[in-house]
């Protein structure tokens, strides 16, 4: 008995030594690399700001719905003679819950429809004209190899270049206009689900910046 | 002590190959051999945890009791993936873009856990590393050959060249079924010319 008792507790106290190190060194692992990892997301944000809003030369940011990890912003980009060039949003796939949609000012019924992993995070980027310059992923999980062809060029040109009234966002196999993706419809409606709530923001926000 | 790398390798390679004669591992790698570049992709991912955990493992294996081997490996994986995890994303952007999406898949990759327990646990440290390299680059292979099989007859590409005369296009060979199909006939094709030798 007393021997059992003995080696009992050996195998709680190695257990417990692994943990404690395993659990110190991914602390001490996070806390260099913290720093770096958001200094890389900026960075990437920055070049897909580039990427869905041709020409700019200023940027000014507005949170439409503050959130630790995944806000909703507004990226306002002008020209040298102060004129706006474009504007991009940025927002996930994540559900919204009411008292956020109402911040929003989204319709009540806007469609939530969820990625297949975690939330999609991207840009959408609209002309002044009223056209969605492009779409650009900063973060998501979709499957490798399905879901993540997202980030193909011909899916992203289902968006980019369309007025916002030109089309019916939706997949086709929703009766819309939006070619889904081989073996990954659900993603493909999440990414068109969030891109029309971004069409909505802009439809709200381009009348507050003077844009037709 | 000598190892003959050679040897190893032909072990790693074709008599123990993980995914087609131990047959281990098969869930992550169904799901990522869609094609040929995911499947390097997780291939590479899969070489350095698996050299990284095997060292580590048999450092630490008079350490472990037997009792509570099983969850102590799985910590010392976990944590070593986490970590590979944060510092490519921190040091190494443009990598962790293309293969941030395995790493985390790696975890439940039970070749790992199967050559800790099967090899590391019970061996001196250098062996346990070159066990870990030779079955990592076994399991890389068997698998890029998987996804450019499954690449090529879905669309008719390679690493995401065309290089079949026609364009067409084959979806049952990304989807599910089609991995098991593939694998089902690789190691067919395995076994009939092993019994044709024998």
């Amino acid at each position: 008995m007393m021997k059992r008792g003995s080696s009992d507790l050996k195998l709680l106290v190695v257990l417990a030594v692994f943990s404690a190190v395993s659990g110190l060194l991914l602390a001490l692992v996070n806390e260099v690399t913290k720093e770096r990892i958001a200094m890389v997301k900026v960075k990437k944000q920055e070049k897909a700001l580039m990427e869905v809003v041709s020409k700019f030369d200023t940027v000014e940011v507005e949170t439409l719905l503050a959130n630790p990890s995944d806000p909703v912003e507004l990226f306002i980009c002008r020209a040298s003679d102060g004129k706006v060039g474009g504007v991009a949003i940025k927002l996930s796939t994540r559900q919204l819950s009411k008292d956020e949609i109402i911040k929003l000012g989204l319709p009540e019924t806007v469609k939530q429809d969820q990625a297949y992993d975690a939330p999609i995070k991207m840009l959408v980027g609209f002309s002044a004209e009223g056209k969605i310059s492009g779409v650009s992923f900063l973060e998501h999980k979709e499957t490798p190899g399905l879901g993540s062809n997202i980030e193909k060029q011909e899916f992203k040109s289902n968006y980019a270049g369309a007025a916002i009234d030109g089309k019916k966002w939706s997949v086709k196999k929703d009766g819309g206009d939006i070619e889904q993706l081989t073996a990954a419809t659900i993603s493909s409606r999440a990414v068109t689900g969030a891109v029309v709530k971004a069409i909505e923001l802009f439809k709200i926000k381009s009348k507050a910046l003077g844009l037709k | 002590m000598s190892i003959n790398i050679k040897k190893e390798l032909y072990r790693g390679i074709v008599t123990e190959n993980p995914l087609f004669r131990i047959a281990l591992g098969m869930c992550p790698s169904l799901a990522t051999s869609t094609s040929a570049t995911n499947a390097l992709g997780m291939g590479l991912s899969v070489i350095a945890v698996l050299t990284c955990s095997n060292t580590v493992i048999s450092l630490l294996r008079r350490q472990i009791p037997d009792k509570v081997r099983i969850p102590a490996f799985i910590v010392i994986i976990a944590t070593f993936v986490t970590m590979v995890d944060l510092l490519i994303a921190a040091f190494v952007p443009t990598l962790y873009d293309a293969l941030g999406i395995f790493i985390p898949l790696i975890v439940v990759n039970c070749i790992i856990l199967g050559r800790a327990e099967a090899y590391a646990a019970k061996n001196e440290v250098l062996p346990s590393t070159v066990d870990g390299v030779v079955m990592g680059v076994g399991f890389a292979l068997a698998l890029t050959l998987v996804g450019s099989l499954r690449e090529f007859f879905s669309a008719g590409t390679l690493f995401g060249f065309a290089i079949a005369p026609f364009k067409y296009q084959f979806i049952l060979m990304i989807l599910a079924p089609g991995a098991f199909i593939t694998l089902g006939l690789v190691l067919a094709f395995i076994n009939y010319m092993q019994n044709k030798e024998a």
